[in-house]
């Protein structure tokens, strides 16, 4: 099954011929999103939701989805969580084999097409037409490589699930795309590690992912998302959670390496009392470019949220950010707080950011900031004075910038692997 | 120890020291006198290295060694040690990583065995309980939310910690109340151990009643007009500094 996707030419695509495409639930979904794609513009500096980034590679060649299982070897060293639930995705397309894992009491991972209608149903709403990612769009509109994770309710798992993304040896303009749909069910906890890795290459190729959140009501989720590709990577990536009443969401990011990386990051808040923990690192060097944009809804009242991201931006390279909070005409006392900070490591380094709130209700508590400095030449030559020299003490001020974020990863073994990645970053940058 | 010769130093383009001499041997306390503005904190970030503050002319040698293109950190690892009028507060750096990082940093250039954990911890706690901080300071930020004098304590030990040949002391008094100003001083004190000197900026005489000087410098519009010894600073005090411009 080879599809190619003229991106010039994007009014002659049809839908792919394929197992899920066939799926009546999804149908409709998978057309929509298509014509949406078809309709939107490429992403450039002239679509306002791209204003600072060049995918202007799109443009070249035909691409195609790449289908490619092979388990390639990789460089990175693995994640050390006991007891873990692996699932390991190659070039977007599952490697497990499904019916071999040993899973707990409570906890179900399928198929999509293994799923009953109205799981399928409910997906293909979480997939509706996205208005600012067209790239999204295509993914939803493509995507073969859909994974259910699902618990029952009153399920406590103890154990992590630990999604490992990788890319590598792809052709050039191969697209990889996968979807994760995670179902929670109610007074349910469960946590939730994604990685994404890739060789250097000098093919041109594009990974789109997307991981689906259902909270339930009262379910409590940990969830960690890493990007540690290689400088030639592109990966346009979305988490999007729907909360019920009292769900708790607790969300982590790092952007660390890949040529471009783009999140969107989504946040649905439809019963009361629910609330989501938004924490981000993101620390381009080299060129590389890191977007996350963040939109968290308050649909309903009394629903909480709190997002902190800290960029450092080092060399030639560049990151977005856009964190947007709309609070719903009824949602009455919802309460937000967003902060942004970043820190120029360099006079080349550049990042672009964009808190923005949207408040249609009058009785809520909303707070926002974002700042932009550089390392303080007085920090610096304080400790000079006592002996560290000049590249230490900068690292040990740039650790001190993100600090507080790592002291918000409370499971160890995430928080030792987070601190690893963060010493080989740091003995890399000047 | 320390030469000073005709040092002319300047600050974005505006001269700031222009012409000054010391000389300091092993042992010596000399204070250093001077009106806002007459160049004596300029005068440690010179000696310290900082960055922006440029040597145009005259010499630095500090135990027989030229320490004008060492940097900042070299010249602390030599043995210079800078107490600040204004320490910096650094959140997120813990005052125990950044003592250890220092010490760590100071020994290894001196060729001396790095210290393990447990000892650089009970050297630390004795430190603390030496300048009467508390060894909860250990874990916070550096300076972070410290009172004026617990920052300026907090130099103190790192001075006793560090061991250093030279202590320059910039407007260390600045901002003590008496109490406070003792324990510095005790600290300072407990430090003169006949080999280390001391340079002390001061605008006020208070201080030299706490750590007795053996020289006193006037500095004024970046030289250094009169020395004496401690009577100096009395007589200073007494009459004003408007009376230096009469000199």
């Amino acid at each position: 099954m080879n599809y190619q996707i003229d991106l010039q030419n994007r009014e002659q695509l049809s839908l792919n011929s394929s197992e899920l495409s066939d799926i009546k639930e999804l149908y409709q979904q998978r057309n929509d999103s298509l014509d949406a794609f078809k309709q939107a513009s490429l992403p450039s500096r002239k679509v306002e939701h791209w204003k600072y980034n060049d995918m202007t590679f799109l443009k070249e060649g035909e691409f195609e989805l790449a289908t490619q299982t092979r388990p390639m070897p990789t460089s990175y060293p693995a994640i050390a969580i006991e007891d873990a639930i692996e699932l390991h995705f190659n070039n977007g397309v599952l490697a497990n084999d499904l019916a071999a894992l040993d899973l707990p009491q409570g906890l179900r991972i399928r198929k999509l097409q293994e799923c009953s209608a109205d799981k399928i149903s409910l997906l293909a709403k979480m997939n509706q037409v996205n208005e600012k990612n067209m790239l999204l769009n295509l993914n939803q509109a493509l995507c073969d490589n859909i994974i259910v994770i699902e618990t029952l309710d009153n399920v406590q798992l103890n154990q992590m699930i630990y999604i490992k993304h990788l890319t590598s040896d792809l052709q050039n303009n191969a697209i990889a795309s996968s979807q994760i749909f995670v179902m929670v069910g109610r007074s349910s906890e469960l946590s939730i590690l994604e990685q994404f890795e890739s060789e250097l290459t000098n093919a041109i190729t594009l990974s789109l992912q997307q991981s689906f959140f259902q909270l339930s009501e009262n379910s409590h989720v940990k969830h960690y998302r890493l990007n540690v590709e290689k400088d030639s990577a592109h990966q346009v990536g979305q988490v999007k959670a729907t909360l019920e009443k009292d769900a708790v969401f607790d969300s982590f990011y790092l952007g660390l390496g890949s040529k471009l990386n783009r999140t969107d990051i989504d946040i649905l808040h439809q019963g009361n009392n629910a609330h989501v923990e938004l924490n981000g690192i993101y620390l381009p060097a080299n060129e590389q470019r890191i977007d996350y944009h963040s939109n968290i809804e308050h649909q309903v009242p009394h629903c909480t949220s709190n997002e902190i991201f800290r960029g450092i931006i080092a060399d030639k390279s560049s990151a977005v950010f856009n964190g947007k909070i709309h609070i719903f005409k009824d949602a009455q006392k919802s309460d937000a707080f967003l902060n942004n900070k970043n820190l120029l490591l360099t006079n080349q380094a550049e990042v672009n950011t964009k808190p923005e709130l949207e408040i249609y209700a009058d009785d809520v508590k909303c707070a926002h900031g974002a700042t932009v400095a550089q390392l303080d030449d007085k920090s610096v030559y304080y400790l000079q004075t006592r002996g560290i020299n000049k590249k230490r003490a900068r690292k040990m001020l740039s650790i001190a910038f993100i600090q507080e974020l790592v002291n918000k990863v409370k499971q160890d073994a995430v928080r030792k692997h987070l601190v690893s990645l963060l010493d080989d970053y740091m003995s890399h940058i000047d | 120890m320390l030469k000073i010769n005709n040092l002319h130093a300047k600050v974005e383009d505006k001269d700031i020291l222009k012409g000054l001499s010391l000389e300091i041997k092993p042992g010596e306390v000399h204070a250093i006198m001077g009106p806002n503005g007459s160049g004596k904190s300029t005068f440690g970030y010179v000696l310290s290295g900082r960055e922006g503050y440029e040597v145009t002319d005259g010499e630095i040698e500090f135990e027989g060694k030229n320490i004008l293109e060492l940097e900042a950190d070299e010249r602390a690892k030599e043995g210079l040690f800078l107490a600040f009028q204004y320490p910096v507060e650094i959140p997120g750096v813990s005052n125990m990583e950044f003592l250890k990082a220092s010490i760590d940093a100071t020994r290894e250039y001196q060729g001396k065995e790095p210290l393990d954990a447990v000892s650089f911890m009970k050297l630390a706690r004795e430190k603390c309980q030496q300048v009467n901080l508390d060894q909860n300071f250990l874990k916070r930020g550096v300076n972070e939310g410290f009172s004026g004098g617990e920052k300026k304590r907090n130099e103190i030990m790192q001075m006793m910690l560090l061991e250093p040949k030279l202590c320059i002391l910039d407007e260390t008094d600045s901002g003590l109340d008496i109490d406070a100003l003792q324990v510095v001083a005790d600290g300072v004190n407990a430090c003169r151990d006949g080999n280390r000197s001391f340079i002390v900026v001061t605008h006020y005489q208070r201080l030299l009643d706490y750590i007795v000087p053996d020289y006193v410098h006037v500095l004024s519009n970046g030289k250094i007009i009169k020395s004496g010894g401690k009577e100096l600073a009395l007589e200073l005090e007494e009459k004003g500094y408007s009376w230096i411009d009469k000199l």
